[in-house]
């Protein structure tokens, strides 16, 4: 109890609301801008919380990340094109709503979905994470590496079309993160006599490179000139147009349901905010019955999909805090941060540093007040935002990237940043999954010490797997996965 | 260029890059440790062994597949334009490196905004001046961090 008051006094301070809020900001702002998306953001802002409290640290990036929930859906409403992935779904019926005339009422709705969704799924993991932990901190190292075996077939199986390419990323991120110095003998790995890589390589040049600027080339690339691009409806005040107290009635069921989606779907790893945008989608139309007004301007639309995507920002925490595992990128990501802070997430967090987990508990509620405060008057700002084309977005972000980079290594980094751009690129023209990759490369430190300590523990002995009867089942339901998942996509090929 | 051509030149290349990874990179670049405990090789063994064996499964999956819908936007052109974006950005750095970041870093912004389609210089010049300006003011006064 103590922990807990203790850690909530530590998150409610101004200059946390005050990083909190501009993270919330950001976050709606970059997922606004059609082709930048939140993602993009929380890349960029790892390296900008070097000089942060670890608190404040990871509040801001959560705040990017709740922020990015709802910026989404403003371009899927008003253009027509969703500003990430995860609000494809808004578009079905928040498009229709506003050639309709209701666009500021799509929003409101977006908005209001969107924080019921999150802050119902914040609460599952303030009550989930720490019995979860309890039951992990049990677990032996040997038990630990089966789990993230499990979540690199998870997550390798599901995040892309191919197990094959999913377990080749997944490999190659924990293999990128062995370069520098062996952990026991002290000795370079991989690291060609070059100081700068003696500390392996960061999370933010590997991120950064892959993530943001692999999707930025791509886009430039592929699509070529990037200057077209649809004019957004205007927001218009009339009597049809308002968000009332029993249009939110109206939607809570959907809102409920969704977020149940939402929040089961985040604490899965691999599956992220589409996969649950369209399964709550799906699950709203099926429940509203074929009579309903569903792809054509329906509220329940917009609610079921912007309550499911944002269920899975509290939930992707739960196997992150009590397992080390992340979810989803931006969780992989955030657990980057973790580690730039000297944390390491796990069972063992809630036991030896509670007060902290309860800090970012008390992070997160600020982070979806924020968000609910500020979408309340931002709707007009994100209208402008989005009016902005790619051609003077990307550069600049470009440069926000290099900047980033240079402010948190060195130069030398920024030059490694070129070679992780085109292995983004060439990873999203092959379908690698490139989340398989970054939670490989997150994972990987974490998958070897358990790996070393679990061989050291055997002494050679094979018998002392089959001592472990949790670790045996972790790593039969592998193989199981590896087996059932790839068959599957294969008969989906044929 | 179909899906399963590019499959199989990518498990190759895999392959490829896996056995120079296990017989020249690992056994020169990392060594061989006290002689007790686990030595520093496993772990990259161990990972660029699976990679090369995903990397052969991926062959014969692609040469065994007959299927072959799935049709993949990619051409010279394309290759072109991400050497052209990729020279855009080493030229940035290495005037970063030389004149400072200011100089570097509006190069940067001009010419991606030029490769991107933008031919105004109305938006050009502003942006490309502008923007690293106020990040550069921004590192220097406001964060006391210079970027130069």
């Amino acid at each position: 109890m103590q922990d807990i008051l203790l850690g909530l006094a530590d998150a409610f301070t101004l200059s946390n609301l005050l990083y909190i809020g501009a993270g919330v900001l950001i976050g709606q702002i970059f997922a606004a801008a059609p082709g930048v998306g939140a993602l993009m953001a929380i890349t960029i802002a790892v390296p900008f919380t070097f000089y942060l409290s670890p608190v404040t640290a990871i509040g801001f990036l959560v705040g990017i990340n709740k922020g990015g929930t709802l910026g989404g859906a403003v371009s899927a409403i008003l253009m027509n094109t969703p500003g990430s992935a995860e609000a494809t779904a808004t578009t079905f019926d928040g498009y229709p709503m506003a050639r309709n005339g209701q666009a500021l009422k799509a929003l409101r709705t977006a908005h209001a979905s969107s924080v019921s969704g999150d802050a119902m799924s914040d609460l599952v993991l303030f009550l989930v994470a720490a019995p979860l932990a309890v039951l992990a901190v049990k677990m032996g190292p040997l038990e630990m590496a089966s789990v993230v075996l499990v979540a690199f077939v998870v997550v390798a199986g599901l995040a892309g079309h191919s197990m094959l390419k999913g377990l080749i990323a997944a490999a190659l991120g924990v293999l990128l993160s062995l370069v520098g110095t062996d952990p026991e003998t002290a000795g370079e790995r991989l690291s060609f006599g070059i100081p700068e890589l003696m500390g392996g390589l960061s999370i933010s040049a590997v991120g950064i490179g892959v993530l943001a600027l692999g999707e930025i080339f791509r886009q430039a690339s592929v699509h070529g000139d990037t200057g077209s691009q649809a004019e957004p409806t205007e927001l218009g005040e009339s009597s049809a147009n308002r968000f009332r107290w029993r249009d939110f009635s109206h939607i809570l069921p959907t809102i409920l349901r969704s977020t149940g989606i939402g929040t089961v779907i985040g604490a899965i790893p691999g599956l992220g905010s589409t996969a649950a945008a369209f399964l709550g989608y799906a699950s709203a139309k099926r429940a509203a019955g074929p009579d309903s007004n569903f792809g054509k301007g329906d509220i329940r639309g917009v609610a079921a999909t912007e309550a499911a995507n944002s269920a899975v920002v509290g939930s992707n925490f739960i196997p992150l805090l009590s397992l080390g595992i992340p979810g989803n990128v931006a969780a992989a990501l955030i657990l980057g941060a973790f580690v730039i802070h000297g944390i390491t997430p796990g069972p063992q967090l809630f036991s030896e540093q509670g007060r902290l987990v309860y800090a970012i508990f008390g992070a997160m509620l600020l982070g979806t007040l924020c968000n609910l405060v500020f979408g309340l008057f931002t709707m007009h700002l994100f209208v402008k935002v989005i009016r902005l084309p790619l051609p003077i977005i990307l550069p600049c972000v470009v440069l926000l990237c290099v900047t980033g980079i240079i402010v948190s290594s060195n130069l030398f980094s920024a030059w490694l940043l070129i070679g992780f751009a085109v292995l983004g690129f060439f990873m999203r023209l092959l379908d690698f999954s490139f989340v398989t990759f970054i939670i490989g490369f997150v994972l990987g430190p974490a998958f070897e010490l358990n790996v070393r300590q679990s061989v050291l523990l055997a002494d050679g002995q094979i018998g002392y797997l089959l001592e472990r009867p949790i670790a045996c089942g972790f790593i039969l339901l592998a193989l199981f996965l590896a087996w059932r998942i790839g068959l599957r996509r294969r008969s989906a090929r044929h | 260029m179909s899906e399963r051509t590019l499959d199989l030149w990518a498990g190759l290349l895999i392959v490829l890059a896996g056995l120079i990874g296990l017989l020249y990179l690992i056994p020169n670049y990392i060594g061989n440790g006290f002689g007790f405990g686990l030595s520093p090789r496993f772990f990259p063994y161990a990972c660029v062994g699976t990679i090369t064996a995903l990397g052969a499964l991926l062959c014969i999956n692609r040469l065994c597949s007959r299927v072959d819908a799935r049709r993949i936007d990619f051409s010279r052109r394309h290759l072109g334009r991400l050497l052209l974006l990729t020279g855009l950005m080493a030229g940035s750095l290495a005037l970063i490196q030389w004149l400072g970041y200011l100089a570097g870093a509006a190069l940067l912004v001009a010419t991606f905004m030029l490769a991107m389609g933008e031919r105004r210089p109305s938006r050009i010049l502003p942006t490309a001046t502008l923007w690293p300006l106020a990040l550069w003011l921004l590192f220097k006064f406001a964060l006391g961090a210079p970027l130069d």
